[in-house]
Parts: C-alpha cells; structure tokens; sequence
C-alpha cells in the first residue's frame, strides 16, 4: 500500500514538470511575451525596464529554470497589469470561491447520491422517471441560460432573489443552484445505473437469501459495491467544477478567482493565467491520487493487488 | 420413513409482463424428506429456478408472482407468512446456493464478515461465540486452515472455494432445507465431483433435506434419491432416480436421459431433442410436449393428460401411460 | 427462454412503447436535420450567392430605428423581426440562424481530431499493454480531470483568439474519452482468436491494429462520436458565453445569450432563443446516440 502511493506521488511530480513545461513553451512559442505587453507609445527604455524585470532578457533554459524555482518557493509572479504578486490576487479571491464551491459540491454529491440510489431501488417509479427526465434535461440544456433564465424569473420578475452579491442567504441560492447544474446531472446518473448494476447481482440475490432486512441489503451489501465506479470518475467532476464556478460567478457577479483570472485573460495578463493553470494542474493531480487511494480503500482487490 | 420437511402443492407463479402472463410455473406438487435429496431436472427455462425462488418468496416483484397453492414448510404455509416471518426463516430454515460461484459473494467484504453476517442475524449467540460457529461452517464445507480463510475476500480464493463458501454460508445456521440451484454447472469436472461427495457428507452430519436443481442427468444419478422431471412449468414425471433411469416412463424423460453421455456404451448414438419449448406466454392446449415428441397421439394434441400415480413413489403424466 | 431476473423476461413491448421508441428517433432526427439545413443555408455566400439565405437580414447589419423590439408573435414586435431585435437593432433571428453554423462546425471538426487521436492512442493502449499502457492511461487520467476552460483561457493569452484557438482548446484534451473507451474494447479484442491468428502469421503492429482491431472497434467509435456531439456544442457555447469564444461580431449562440444579458430586464428575448436552440440541438444529438448505441453497442450502456 505505502510503495503504491509513493510510486503514485512520483507519477504525479513527473507528470506536473511535463505539464509546467507544456505550460510554459506554450505561452513563449506563440510569440514573444513582450509583444503581449508592449504598448506601442512605450519609450525603447521603458521595453527594455519591463524585459528585465520579467526575465525575458535571458535564454528560455535560464528563463524555465528561474520559473521552476519560483514555483518550488511559492512565488508565482506578479501581474503585469494590476502590479501585484500573483499569490496575493488568488489570497483575495480564493476565499470568495471556496465560498461558492464547497457548497455546491457537497451538495451535488449528497443530491446526485440520495438521488441516484432511490431511483435505482424504486425502479421505474414515478421517482425514477422523474430523475431520469431531470438527468436528460440537465444534460442538454446549456446551464449559463439556465442560470439567466433563473435570473429573469426569480430576480426579474418575481423579485424574490437578488441578482448580485454575496452579503446574505440568498444571495448564494441562485449561484450554488448554478455549480450544482453543472455537477449533477451527470453524477446522479452514473450513480443510478451502478447501482441498477450492483441489485441485478447475484451477491445481492445471496444476501436476501440469507434473511438480511432489505435496509441491510441495501445500504451494506449494495451501496459499498455501487460506490466504487461513480467514486473512480470525481476527478472527473474537476472541468465541472471549474467551468461551473466562472460560470456562475460571472453571471452573480461574485468576486472569485474565476472572475480574476476571466479578466486576466481578456488582459492577456499571462503570468496570472499561467499560474493559476498550473495551480489547477497541481490540483488535478493531486485529486487523481486522492482518488486511487480512496478507490483502494474501498475496493480490496485493489489494495491488495498494488500492496 | 422420515418426516417431510417440504411440501409443494400445485404452484402456480406467474410473470405479468407488458405482453401478457407468462406462466413459469403451472402447477407444481412435489415433497421432500429430511435427509433426502430431490432433483429438479430440466432444460433451461423450464421454470426450475423459479421454483427455487417461489420457495424463497424472492421472485423479483412486482413481476413475478405466486398465484396460486401452497408451500408447506414443516407445517407452516410459508406464502401465508408475513414478509417479517419470512425473512426469519430465510437463512435459518431455509437457505440456497447460486449457480455461479464468481459473481454470489460480495466482492468488498471478507469471507468471514460474510458468513457471520448470518449467524448474528439468525442465532442469539453472545459475540465472543460467533467466530466460532464461522469456523465451524467453514469445517463442515471441508474447506482448509478455516481461521485463515475468514480473512481473505472472495477474489483471492478459486472458483470451487468460493462455492464452498457460498456453502457455508447457506448451511451456517443448519437450515432445515437447501435448495441448490445449477451448484456444479459453473465448476470443472474434478471439482464438481470433489462438490457432489461434500453434498453427501452434509447431509449425513446434519440431515438437511435438498432440492437439487440441475439440467444435467449425469449429475442427478449421483446424488439425487428422488427426481422430478420439469418441462415448460409443469413436472412431467416424478420417480426415484434409480427407478427412472431403469425404465422412464415419459417419453421426455426418456430423451433426457438419451442424452447423457454414457461411458459403458460407447457406439451409441448420443440422443437430442429436436425443437424448441413452448412459449409459456400462449400454451396451447394439449400435453405441452406434444410438439417435440416422437410417440405423440391425437388426444396429446387436444387435451392435457393428467397424473398418473403408478405405485406411491413414481407418478407421470402422459397418454402413453395408463 | 428467460430465467429469473434478467430483463429478457421484460421484452413484450406494447404498441404505445414501440411509437414513444421510433419517435425518440424520428424527432431528434428532424430536429438534426433542420439545424444542418440552417447551417447550411443561413446564407449561401460560401457557394457564391451572398444575397440568397434563410437569415432575412445581415446579422450583424445595425439599425438604431429598431432597436430592442419583441419578437413578431408579441404585441409591439414587428412581422420582419421574427425574434426581435438586440440593442443595435440587429435581428435576433438571423442571428441565430447564422450561430447554427458556428456550434455545429466547431463540434464537427473537435468531433474529428479527437476521434481520430483518441482511437490512435487507444487501440495502441489497449493493444500494446505494458508500460505504452500505463503511460497512456496516465496522460488520459490527467487530460479528463483538466479543465478545457483554463486551456482555452491560456490559448487565449498565448496565440490570441479565433476560430481555431477553440477547436484546439477543444481538442487538445478532447481525446481523452475516446482513447479510455477504445482501449476497453480494444483489450477485449485484443484476446481474440483472430488477433492471435495474425500474430502467428507475422502481421505486424500497425497492420493488426488497423486491420484486425479497428474494424472490431468502429461501432463504439461512431456511439462515442454521436454522443459527444452534445457535449461539444455545449463546451462551445460556454466559451462563447465567457467571451473566449469565436469573437464578436461573428454571432454563435453562447455570445447571443451573453450579449441578452444586460438587456434581460427589457428584453428577454435576446437570451432565451438561442438558449431554446442549444438545449434542442444538444438533446437532439443526445437521443440519436443512446438510440445508436442501443442498436449498434448496448454494452456501453453503462457508461
């Protein structure tokens, strides 16, 4: 078990100097960071100021390495537009996200998990029918007009809900509704079908056999086993999460990191995009492992076969 | 003669689906002693594990359903049972053994965990008891180093081990009936023989009475002392199994047992069927072998012919016989 | 015949369950084609007749007299605007149609460059085995965990943007479903008698995958391909939603809805329709595949 998750973790480290290295070659490849920033009024001085102090001046070897110990340290650059440490933008905006998306995460597993299971014991009830109606449109309907149709309902017309802000309640109603619209559907229906799986078994079948109450059957011998392949997807969730938290916060107008780093793009402010890219690389890695060491918790097979 | 521990009569389980009822099962009787093995012999679809499972009263639902007779268990009438005093009688007083070894134990838990899930259910026995009577089911499957195996799961054991298991599993709480459905079909030839004498060596030490479901003849010679033959919900004949093999009354019992191969006449020409069962959605009315068989007469085609007791043990159903 | 608890037990289908099954065909298939057709022949300027077209304007021509009027079929709508008009006076109708084109040809072309990438890498995957394998899976593992939005965002900043710069944010991670799909079943095939026959035969790699293995894989392929069809149309429109999509002033649906909102407590109407399209379109595509898959590989049900 432990040579598995060392050996996961130096997959990971390999992993996230290859993806820093994509990262970086992209952003020089393209064309010259300069030409990004340079404004053509700008004195042949001031150019060459900006070079420097960006490292631009060097060789891109030199360039990578110095990028490459930053990172290790912590420092993530400084945006070339608002003049301050990239570490300090995500500092203020993080916390506005977490907000959002904690949340509306733990919501969406409860949901698409509460959900996903009762339609898979009630087969075919009016309560499945109603999910699976709710999984086929939740997955065709582009959630952004969703949300703005939201907005035109419940803020517009009938005025219960405010548009934008954060200060109470309700102002998170209408945002984490958006996240979960993103995360939901999809889970809730790999949720039903592996559970749809897992009662057709013949384990299962053996358990009632033994006289085991239907609540036993269930939540023991059904639920552990129908956990196993929507639990090996929530890395999965990750593009979600993140599409569905700029999304919304672009929509609510809610001061996050996705906010932060839409507005660097259209500045084409490149340090704080590759930072953050490189940040949610680190991120993606680190929930795949989580993963697999979860999915090795509750699958022996696993465990026993990478011990 | 010992006591009956089963008493089917005229069961009749039917699945209503979209297209209509279909009738899996359209009147069974049969019994079954302590200590006695009944076979249930017949090709796949017959209705045989239906049976096993009307028993059980696990048919799936709201599909499958008894509608009509009676199941009598050692004087209670089990469909007359709550579903609450039915699922004390499952595991302890009756109990089953799946086909397929692979797929019937619970891939997350531990052989252990498995079997004492049962025991606590089923028997009041203080905590401290409980690995005990584990290992003593393991030891009644003759399965070796049993302290060892309650901790290992499923995937580390082979196939003929995993059905030992399920064995033990269903024999923990010495239930007074087995139903083994298909039990060998899925395991290899030495194996399979290896599970048969286990089966016998049970039921000599607790004097459980089975009803051994199998489509195999070869394999109902060597264990069942009783057997009834099925055929499109209906069992055709039903005889001791020496006294079937000897001289089969039913012309389809005859073509089943045609059909195993023997070893001591070798050039014979090995027997099957032509044709295919009867829907059990529309029966059409007459003997439902009459298509497929090779004596038929013209009352077959008409009417259905009714049991014909020949001596106390050995009844069939058919025109041929009077 | 049927044992118990297996669905083959079910199958009877009554007369109304047949029509609801062909009409979850035949819908969604008219819904397809008739937004084929608009892309098409929006306007046929691409085969030389610029004033021949189903928009009835230029979708980006302005026209202050006419700014913001409901849709024709609402009291204060005038008869040419069919959906109204935005806060230019440009007409909503014509928009849409011409935002057709965008959705479908970006989801097509990512739809291709995936497939093909991801069926490469995953037959390889699933035939090789070994460490090909595992490095494989390992890249695929990261590509579906890592959010397409941030790789647009870094396209964005790096090459500018542009038609392309969504294709390749698309495509880039993309391929990464296909290749973990075909690997499964390239794997299963990979046991088969006649790879094995091929292999003793001194076929060589690339002749037993492309030969032996693909054809083996192709119904999986075309249920994939149909069922992303939705996905990519909704991963355009968010990008578009967000502004790093095809820029202004070419019109595709996601901007349409971005432009509406502003307007939202006046005019509705910019956002709704172009949103309306986009969740028939993608529930459209959405339909054909699992009808697909139903016939072609009933086996990837699950997934």
């Amino acid at each position: 078990m432990t040579r598995f998750i060392i050996v996961r973790i130096l997959q990971a480290i390999v992993a996230l100097i290859g993806i820093a290295v994509i990262v970086f070659f992209l952003v020089r490849v393209s064309g010259d960071p300069m030409a990004l920033i340079a404004s053509p009024n700008m004195s042949e001085e001031q150019y060459q100021k900006i070079k420097e102090s960006l490292g631009l001046d060097k060789s891109w070897g030199e360039q990578f390495w110095i990028y490459i110990k930053d990172m290790a340290r912590g420092d993530l650059g400084e945006s070339l537009i608002r003049e301050k440490p990239v570490t300090t933008m995500i500092g203020e905006s993080m916390p506005n996200t977490l907000k959002l998306t904690v949340p509306s995460f733990v919501l969406s597993m409860i949901l698409s998990f509460f959900l996903g299971v009762m339609a898979a014991i009630y087969r075919d009830s009016f309560w499945d029918q109603g999910v699976k109606f709710l999984a086929v449109l939740g997955q065709a309907l582009p959630v952004f007009w969703v949300a703005i149709m939201a907005v035109l309902i419940f803020s517009v017309y009938l005025e219960w809900l405010p548009v934008a802000g954060m200060s109470t309640p309700a102002h998170y109603i209408l945002p984490v509704g958006t996240m979960i619209l993103f995360m939901l559907p999809g889970m809730m229906r790999l949720v039903r079908s592996s559970m749809l799986d897992v009662l057709d078994s013949e384990y299962i079948k053996m358990a009632r056999i033994k006289g085991l109450p239907e609540r036993s059957v269930i939540w023991k011998h059904a639920l552990r086993n129908a956990l196993i392949t929507p639990l090996t997807i929530i890395g999965m969730l990750l593009p979600s999460l993140v599409l569905g938290a700029v999304i919304s916060e672009q929509i609510f107008n809610w001061p996050g990191m996705g906010t932060m780093i839409l507005q660097a793009t259209f500045e084409r402010d490149f340090p704080v995009v590759q930072s953050i890219t490189m940040l949610t690389a680190i991120l993606v890695l680190g929930i795949n492992l989580l993963v697999d060491i979860l999915y090795a918790y509750i699958d022996p097979q696993i465990r026993y076969q990478r011990a | 003669m010992s006591n009956i521990v089963l008493q089917v009569e005229n069961l009749h389980t039917s699945f209503f689906t979209r297209a209509g009822e279909v009738k899996a099962i359209d009147g069974v009787s049969f019994y079954v002693r302590e200590g006695e093995t009944f076979g249930i012999v017949g090709e796949s679809g017959c209705g045989k594990s239906v049976t096993g499972l009307s028993i059980l009263r696990l048919l799936p639902e709201p599909a499958g359903q008894v509608t009509e007779g009676k199941i009598i268990l050692e004087g209670k009438n089990l469909l007359e049972l709550s579903k609450k005093e039915m699922r004390a009688y499952r595991g302890k007083m009756i109990s089953m053994i799946l086909q397929d070894p692979m797929t019937s134990l619970n891939p997350v838990y531990t052989v252990g965990d498995q079997i004492a899930e049962s025991v606590r259910l089923h028997q009041d026995l203080p905590e401290n008891m409980v690995e005990a009577e584990v290992v003593s089911a393991l030891r009644l499957l003759r399965i070796p180093d049993p302290e060892m195996r309650i901790k290992e799961y499923p995937f580390q054991l082979s196939g003929g081990m995993r059905q030992r298991v399920v064995g033990a599993i269903a024999m923990s709480c010495r239930p007074r009936l087995l139903i083994a459905d298909e039990p060998t079909t899925a395991l290899d030839a030495t194996i399979q023989a290896q599970y048969i004498a286990l089966f016998e060596d049970i039921q000599a030490k607790t004097n459980v009475a089975i009803i051994f479901i199998t489509h195999d003849f070869g394999v109902v010679s060597r264990i069942c002392d009783r057997v009834g033959v099925m055929y499109a919900g209906k069992i055709l004949e039903t005889a001791p199994t020496r006294e079937i093999f000897k001289a089969p009354k039913h012309p389809y019992t005859a073509a089943l047992i045609n059909s195993v191969p023997q070893l001591d006449k070798k050039d014979e020409k090995l027997f099957s069927i032509e044709g295919q069962p009867p829907s059990l959605l529309n029966l059409p009315p007459g003997c439902r072998f009459y298509p497929r068989c090779t004596v038929s007469m013209d009352i077959c085609k008409e009417q259905e012919p009714p049991e014909v007791k020949l001596d106390d043990n050995h009844s069939v159903s058919c025109w041929r016989v009077k | 015949m049927f044992g118990i608890g297996k669905k083959k037990a079910y199958t009877g289908l009554s007369r109304g369950t047949r029509i609801v099954r062909s009409l979850t065909l035949i819908i969604p298939s008219i819904v397809m084609v008739i937004m084929i057709i608009i892309a098409l022949f929006a306007n046929l300027g691409w085969i030389g007749l610029p004033d021949v077209g189903l928009a009835p304007h230029d979708p980006n021509s302005t026209n202050p007299r006419d700014k913001l009027l409901p849709p024709s079929f609402i009291e204060g709508g005038k008869s040419d605007y069919f959906l109204g008009t935005d806060r230019l006076g440009r007409d909503i109708f014509s928009r849409v149609l011409y935002g057709a084109r965008v959705s479908l040809s970006v989801s097509l072309i990512v739809i291709l460059i995936t497939a093909v990438i991801g069926t490469i890498l995953g037959i390889l995957s699933g035939y090789k085995g070994g460490r090909t394998d595992a490095f494989i899976m390992r890249v695929t593992d990261v590509a579906l965990s890592f959010p397409a939005l941030l790789l647009a965002m870094l396209l964005w900043v790096a090459i500018g943007p542009g038609y392309w710069t969504v294709v390749l944010a698309l495509s880039i991670l993309g391929w990464a479903g296909y290749a973990r799909m075909i690997r499964g079943e390239s794997l299963r095939i990979r046991e088969s008698d006649f790879v094995a026959q091929a292999q003793v035969v001194g076929a060589s790699t690339w002749r037993i995958m492309f030969r032996h293995i693909f054809p083996n894989i192709v119904n999986s392929l075309i249920v994939i391909m149909t069922l992303q069809v939705g996905m990519m149309i909704l991963a355009e429109a968010a990008l578009s939603f967000l502004g790093l999509g095809i820029t202004a002033p070419t019109p595709s649906w996601g901007s349409i809805v971005a432009d509406g909102r502003s307007q939202l407590d006046r005019a509705w109407w910019i956002s709704a329709f172009p949103g309306i399209c986009i969740g028939l379109v993608v529930m459209a595509g959405n339909f054909l595949g699992d009808w697909i898959r139903d016939k072609l590989d009933p086996r990837l049900r699950q997934l």
